[in-house]
């Protein structure tokens, strides 16, 4: 089984949002500033809830902020049965 | 730092000290064979131990989540380590538990008996064990699922 990982945007889109600080980020999703430091670190993947109060936070989807990684390789967000 | 981390160290700190002492009072007065009918030695870690919970439990306590208006302290990250702690302390408790078991029967096999003094110890031991082994167990969840926190 390949193993997966989550990348994600979110110190991206924190510095696009007027520097947006990692405890600001923290107190809209309703986590702790070391959660934020932990995904930006991509050392911790987020619950679904959180997922959704961040990318609310930034008005983007799950999707745009987060990418499923195998082995490496970032996939690029097609459904696979897409037809 | 978050509650779960705060309360770990201190947990390291109460458990590592109440393990330590009761080594002492146990294995430098006599060991097993003379445990059970000692009952200074006896009162002295039964003491310890209740000095142990006494003191976890406070900590627990001053350690609480705070009311409105102040920081949050903990997240669903600190939920998820604080669950994968408690499997790990699970494992190694049984562990501890089989290893000291069979470490007796090895030891006192030919004998046919042994001092009820060793009941005392795998009660005690495995207490202040268990609660030490999530302690750092969540630490060292902590240190691979953190940034710098």
């Amino acid at each position: 089984m390949a193993k997966e990982k989550i990348h994600n945007q979110i110190r991206k889109l924190r510095f696009e949002q007027d520097e947006m600080t990692q405890q600001e980020l923290s107190d809209q999703c309703d986590c702790t500033r070391q959660t934020i430091i932990a995904l930006e670190q991509e050392k911790y993947i987020p619950s679904l809830i959180l997922a959704i109060k961040i990318a609310k936070v930034f008005d983007k989807t799950v999707d745009e902020i987060f990418q499923l990684l195998d082995d490496g390789n970032v996939e690029e967000g097609i459904p696979r049965d897409s037809g | 730092m978050t509650q779960t981390k705060m309360r770990a160290r201190y947990g390291v700190g109460i458990w590592g000290l109440v393990a330590i002492a009761f080594g002492l009072v146990f294995f430098l007065g006599g060991g097993a064979a003379t445990y059970a009918d000692d009952s200074m030695r006896m009162g002295i870690a039964a003491a310890i131990l209740a000095a142990g919970f006494i003191g976890y439990l406070s900590m627990i306590y001053l350690t609480r989540e705070k009311s409105r208006g102040k920081a949050l302290i903990s997240d669903e990250r600190d939920l998820e380590i604080a669950r994968q702690a408690n499997e790990t302390a699970l494992v190694a408790v049984l562990v501890f538990i089989f290893a000291v078991c069979i470490a007796l029967f090895l030891g006192y096999e030919t004998a046919g008996s042994l001092p009820v003094g060793w009941m005392w110890f795998l009660a005690y031991a495995t207490s202040c064990f268990g609660l030490l082994a999530q302690s750092i167990a969540t630490l060292v969840l902590h240190r691979e699922m953190s940034g710098n926190g």
